[in-house]
């Protein structure tokens, strides 16, 4: 019975032999997420950690929300009232008896609208819902519709754009968001768009709802480093003169602005018992230098000042003298406790220990903050009233994202990026230059290959020619082996810097030629070269060298027709070898020098600007160029010794 | 000068034939670091042009150190050796002898013809004398549309023939054969031995012919020298007086047969 | 001046050459003069001192050629006659540099002499030697204790597994040729300027070759060998400890030496190209470089190469304890 056998069609077997490469391809693809995400989200929860790396956000007592138009006896606040609160006007505290009633602040004695505000001036309409100053005002100051206050706010998009971007998403509340049909409702919600502040027409994107984001699609890229954000709120600053509303007032609404309004500042906790001195402020994270800090106690306003004393911290003195007879002393930031580590006699300040020299000594006459991260203040005297604040800078929150992973998103540089970055940063990353700039990634790939395959050529012909004299004159050998093959342990790379200086003494640049590559290259494969072809030359049949006698042939005879060809796989071999630690050598040159032309230029300044995807890139290009040398190496040899390779099976 | 074999004469058919190589008192000694070791013992023995003579014995009986010694690849401790009429040396440096080794030692970076080529180009032979020589050779040992194949293509049999035709190239006058056939299957063998015996018969040459093989010592050569190990000497030689040319029935003849078992006694003898 | 008294040398130093013992004397004569001559060379004129010069490099020369040539007789005078042309080189190429560098007046700034390089040994050896800790101890020996038993960890799974032998070899094949200048700088970002990255850069580079060559000496065996094993009856365990893992050594031992050499070699490049503490010799190279001081520069190279050849040096000894059976250290061939 014939064997019914069935021949699988070619190119399907040899796919199917390589089904496990693509396997581990892709396996490969796919754990490089798991491993950007290791490497990146330390320097991401960094990001996050890092204080200084927050956003700042400033704490404003609250202004009116509304002017009255006339005398009133109550008054509502922009934020809700649920502790006493200090009425301050124009950042003085106003003392008048009053009560809190739910959101309203009932006064004793009625005021009139000129005793709650003073206005700077009045905006003017200009297209398109903006409002525009007339003159420019020194500070940002709240701005009143009809006598109503109005919220500013302003939100960032999530991504940066990097001029090719053209989709954004913001992290918006949306209260009711059910899928597509809701995108009027989504784009009602978001406010108008701006990109670098210049509004945009309602017609060059679209808004969607996705996944609980907003979702904007832009028509044209924003250009690398502008800024995408939207009004939150009612309106927005464009910049210093001009703000955009959302939905633009009425025509013949008053858009008033004033940085004098009544302004209700928060209580900062803490026991009134008259021996406490410490106080927490409503907020953790406080900016530790913050002039603008207005801090009270009742009605009195304290002073952010800390002197410095009259004389110089040099290590050896210990009597200071202060501006004011009271205060905190800190020492290098460090609360000083008051007869423990100095005794004051009026402001003179003894300190037990002399502070080292140039340490920052200060003496804070009201208080000072001497627990930022958890927002406490120390005050230099304990008080029996209130102690309030009604102006603050704190650190808000990071300013990369809430969240660790939207902090992972924004890190400007991925130490190893998502693998699909790095696939479609490819594109662009090949027509970054020109062709006719030398900078082109192609013309620096040929820079490269040229000087390493000259550098082949070179450590090739002399490697062998000093197998030559090796295998000639015996006495060379036993003496200079041993140290060829220890020569290879010599880090020939730490020779690069003074190679390169040698050569440019004597006018030969690595800009001018190939030469100091070629040679930094001939060396790393003389070495290997020279070994191997010695053994190759040395590995002949012993019956061989029989005949070869037998034929009474002179040596130059048996060197020609049997060593060298018995030679030439132990030479290919070696080559194959010094390809690739000749092509890291011919980097590793380029980088040294420099030069505008070959690869290693090119990573060394992908890396300098902090492209890691370019980096990531080019360190593919290099690993397949090492391929491609080998194969090069390989192809020469098939050439040269075509009865290698078909089935001799020699070695 | 090739004398006609005669049938079946208890003469010496080579008796008036000179000698081509004369082995006087030769000793081969080894100075190893187990001590010394004496590969051949004064040998004494004379080859006539023409002759077939097979060196036969157990390992470490001396035959391929003789053959060596022949060839001037080894020297000889002490005693001489004449080869056509020179020492052994001169007659390397003048070519007279071909070798063919246990192994073909074929070059793989050459075809087969230029294997043939290869003592041709080393003596210098002009192009054209080069190519003829080794086709001619070729086609004398049956290889003749093998020419550009390499030698891995080949089988072990078809590998040896070229070494032979090698050896033969540059026509030297005396063929030394160290066990040739070692490597082949018994039915190869036999055909190349009968391809021998033609060669040998068409060209005259002397042949001196290492081997293990009794039945092949017996049908190829005209004279067998037994040789015995530790340390290694010749023992006996003995004539082989049958018909030439020899073919298959040979093998299957009685003389054969007692040629044969009086060899196998005489290695009995000296084991 | 140099070349009239070079070919007077070589004209004075041929007839040397009929006596072995006297080209022996003529050398420590020579040899000594010669050093002095080129530590002090503006006491003596060009002619004595280019003189002295070759006459000291030729008579060693001739005397380590002859004594290669010759056969001596007893035992002492055939070590030295094997030792002796070996150790010699080192002195002649230390003498040649030498006596270049002073006789041609080259300062220090472009080519230091031999002088200038040990004063800067002598000077500064703590440095050098916390420099090499770094990078030799933290650096490649820490590299090296990862890189190598995960190679061969994962070696052993490669060699066991036909997918991973298909899918992942020619893989690791290709990595092993990723060049460390665009790895030491991805690494630096990843680990950190400090000595870690450097450590992480050796890792790699001692993984591959170490991967490779376990899995060629795992898989490369006799098969007639295997059958023997398998004609026992014998469990994939037994074979792997009694035949596999001795064969696999000395593949392993020499994966070993390419990957101190290697891994030497890429230490310095990455301490190049990641900027970091100056801590390590590569750092200590790349900033002497750019200050100009190249006496420091070959200190540190001295260093260096004394160290790795240590390295390669104990792992030959190694080897030999571990895989003398091996017909290449069998001195056959």
């Amino acid at each position: 019975m014939p064997e019914n056998t069935k021949l699988e069609h070619p190119i399907l077997h040899t796919l199917r032999q390589r089904v496990p490469l693509f396997v581990t391809l892709a396996a490969l693809f796919i754990m490089g997420y798991p491993i950007a995400l290791l490497f990146g989200l330390p320097l991401a929860q960094r990001d996050m950690q890092d204080l200084r790396k927050w956003d700042r956000g400033t704490f404003e007592a609250a202004p009116l929300a509304r002017i009255p138009e006339t005398n009133t006896d109550t008054l509502q606040f922009t934020e809700g009232l649920s502790s006493p609160a200090l009425l301050t006007f124009a950042n003085e505290p106003v003392s008048t008896n009053y009560r809190l009633t739910d959101h309203q602040l009932a006064l004793a004695a009625p005021l009139s609208p000129g005793d709650v505000v003073r206005w700077q001036g009045v905006l003017e309409p200009r297209d398109g819902g903006i409002y525009a100053f007339g003159d420019v005002p020194d500070t940002r100051p709240d701005i009143y519709v009809d006598g109503a206050h109005v919220k500013a706010g302003l939100i960032e998009a999530n991504e940066v754009p990097d001029g090719q971007r053209t989709v954004f998403t913001f992290s918006v509340d949306n209260p009711d968001t059910d899928g597509a049909d809701n995108n009027e409702a989504a784009r009602a919600h978001l406010g108008r768009l701006l990109v670098d502040d210049q509004v945009i027409d309602r017609d060059t994107y679209t808004v969607a709802e996705v996944n609980r984001t907003t979702q904007v699609v832009l028509e044209d890229a924003p250009p690398f480093n502008s800024n995408v954000r939207t009004v939150q709120g009612d309106y927005a600053w464009l910049d210093t003169r001009r703000i955009v509303f959302n939905t633009p007032p009425a025509r013949d609404s008053t858009v008033q602005a004033t940085n004098q309004v009544m302004r209700l500042a928060a209580q900062l906790e803490g026991n009134l018992d008259g021996t406490n001195r410490t106080f927490t402020f409503p907020r953790e994270n406080l900016l530790e230098s913050d002039d603008e800090r207005q801090l009270f106690v009742g009605s009195i306003l304290l002073s952010n000042d800390d002197e410095r004393p009259e004389e110089r911290v040099d290590g050896e003195t210990s009597v200071f003298t202060f501006a004011s007879e009271q205060g905190i002393i800190t020492l290098d930031g460090r609360v000083l406790e008051a007869e423990v580590d100095f005794a004051r006699a009026g402001n003179k300040v003894t300190l037990r220990t002399t502070p080292a020299r140039n340490a920052r000594l200060r003496q804070h006459p009201d208080y000072v903050i001497n627990d930022p991260t958890a927002g406490e203040v120390l005050l230099a005297t304990a008080p029996l009233e209130p102690v309030w604040s009604s102006r603050y800078a704190y650190y808000a929150e990071p300013s990369c994202g809430q969240t660790l992973m939207a902090c992972f998103f924004a890190l400007p540089q991925h130490p190893v990026p998502f693998p699909h970055w790095i696939a479609a940063r490819a594109p662009a990353f090949v027509q970054k230059f020109p062709v006719s700039d030398e900078r082109n990634v192609f013309r620096a790939i040929a820079y490269t290959t040229t000087g390493t395959l000259l550098s082949l050529l070179l450590g090739g012909i002399l490697g062998t020619m000093l197998a030559v004299v090796f295998v000639l004159v015996k006495p060379l050998e036993q003496a200079l082996l041993p140290w060829v093959i220890a020569s290879q342990t010599i880090p020939i790379i730490a020779l690069v810097p003074v190679l390169l200086l040698v050569l440019g003494n004597l006018g030969i640049t690595i800009q001018t030629s190939l030469l100091p590559t070629a040679l930094i290259g001939a060396y790393i494969t003389f070495f290997p070269v020279t070994v191997g072809t010695v053994k190759g030359l040395r590995s002949v049949d012993p019956l061989a060298l029989d005949l070869m006698t037998s034929y009474a042939a002179s040596p130059v005879a048996v060197f020609m027709k049997l060593r060298f060809p018995a030679a030439v796989p132990f030479f290919f071999t070696s080559l194959k070898l010094g390809a690739a630690a000749a092509l890291v050598g011919a980097l590793v040159a380029e980088t040294e020098s420099n030069n505008a032309r070959g690869l290693g230029f090119q990573i060394l300044g992908q890396v300098q600007s902090g492209n890691v995807a370019d980096v990531w890139l080019l360190l593919l290009v290099s690993a397949l160029l090492g391929i491609l040398l080998v194969a090069i190496v390989g192809l020469v040899e098939r050439v040269v010794a075509p009865w290698l390779t078909s089935g001799a099976g020699a070695s | 000068m090739t004398a006609s074999p005669q049938a079946r004469t208890a003469v010496d058919p080579y008796e008036n034939v000179k000698p081509i190589i004369e082995i006087d008192g030769v000793n081969k000694i080894y100075d190893g670091r187990a001590g010394k070791t004496v590969a051949l013992k004064n040998a004494h023995l004379t080859i006539r042009e023409g002759e077939f003579v097979s060196l036969i014995g157990p390992s470490g009986c001396g035959k391929t150190t003789l053959l060596r010694l022949i060839a001037d690849l080894i020297q000889p401790t002490s005693g001489s050796l004449t080869v056509t009429g020179k020492t052994a040396q001169e007659a390397r440096l003048a070519r007279e002898y071909g070798y063919v080794f246990q192994a073909p030692v074929l070059y793989d970076w050459r075809s087969v013809i230029k294997n043939v080529m290869l003592p041709l180009e080393i003596m210098n032979y002009s192009r054209k004398e080069r190519r003829e020589r080794a086709t001619r050779l070729l086609e004398m040992v049956g290889l003749q549309d093998f020419h550009k194949t390499y030698p891995w293509q080949l089988s072990g049999g078809m590998q040896q023939r070229v070494s032979i035709a090698r050896a033969l190239a540059f026509e030297p006058r005396i063929l030394l054969m160290d066990e040739p056939f070692g490597a082949l299957d018994e039915i190869t063998r036999e055909a190349m031995q009968i391809e021998l015996l033609n060669i040998w018969q068409a060209t005259g040459k002397t042949v001196v012919f290492v081997t293990h093989s009794i039945p092949e010592a017996v049908f190829l050569s005209s004279r067998v020298v037994v040789m015995s190990p530790r340390p290694g000497k010749i023992e006996q030689l003995i004539d082989i007086d049958l018909t030439y040319p020899r073919n298959i029935d040979t093998r299957e003849s009685e003389d054969f047969f007692h040629l044969a078992t009086r060899v196998r006694e005489a290695l009995r003898e000296v084991h | 001046m140099m070349l009239p008294s070079l070919l007077i040398v070589i004209a004075l130093l041929v007839l040397s050459r009929r006596s072995l013992w006297a080209s022996l004397v003529l050398v420590p004569f020579c040899v000594g003069l010669g050093l002095i001559t080129v530590l002090r060379v503006d006491t003596l004129t060009a002619w004595v001192y280019w003189l002295t010069f070759w006459t000291s490099l030729i008579a060693l020369t001739s005397a380590v050629t002859q004594l290669g040539l010759a056969q001596p007789r007893s035992r002492g005078m055939q070590i030295t006659a094997k030792a002796l042309p070996s150790a010699s080189v080192p002195c002649f190429l230390l003498l040649l540099w030498q006596g270049l560098v002073v006789g041609f007046n080259v300062p220090k700034g472009i080519f230091p002499s031999v002088g200038d390089v040990v004063l800067v040994l002598q000077s500064s050896l703590p440095v050098l030697l916390s420099d090499s800790y770094v990078t030799f101890v933290q650096e490649v020996a820490l590299g090296f204790v990862l890189g190598v038993p995960s190679g061969i960890v994962v070696g052993i799974a490669v060699a066991y597994s036909r997918f991973l032998q298909r899918g992942f070899l020619p893989l690791a094949a290709a990595f092993g040729a990723v060049p460390i200048v665009g790895l030491a700088p991805v690494l630096g970002r990843a680990f950190g300027v400090d000595w870690q990255s450097k450590a992480a850069v050796v890792v790699i580079v001692t993984f591959f070759p170490v991967l490779l060559n376990t899995v060629q000496g795992l898989t490369l065996v006799d098969t007639l060998k295997l059958e023997l094993l398998h004609a026992y009856a014998s469990s994939p365990l037994t074979i792997f400890r009694k035949l596999r893992l001795p064969n696999a050594l000395p593949y392993l031992f020499n994966a070993l030496k390419v990957a101190a050499v290697v891994s030497v070699i890429s230490v310095i490049v990455a301490e190049f190209l990641i900027p970091g503490p100056p801590r390590g010799l590569g750092q200590r190279i790349s900033l002497s470089a750019r200050q100009g001081a190249y006496d420091v520069v070959f200190a540190a190279i001295f260093v260096s190469s004394v160290i790795s050849i240590t390295i390669y040096g104990v792992i030959v000894v190694l080897e030999r304890v571990f895989t003398g059976w091996h017909p290449s250290l069998r001195g056959e061939g």
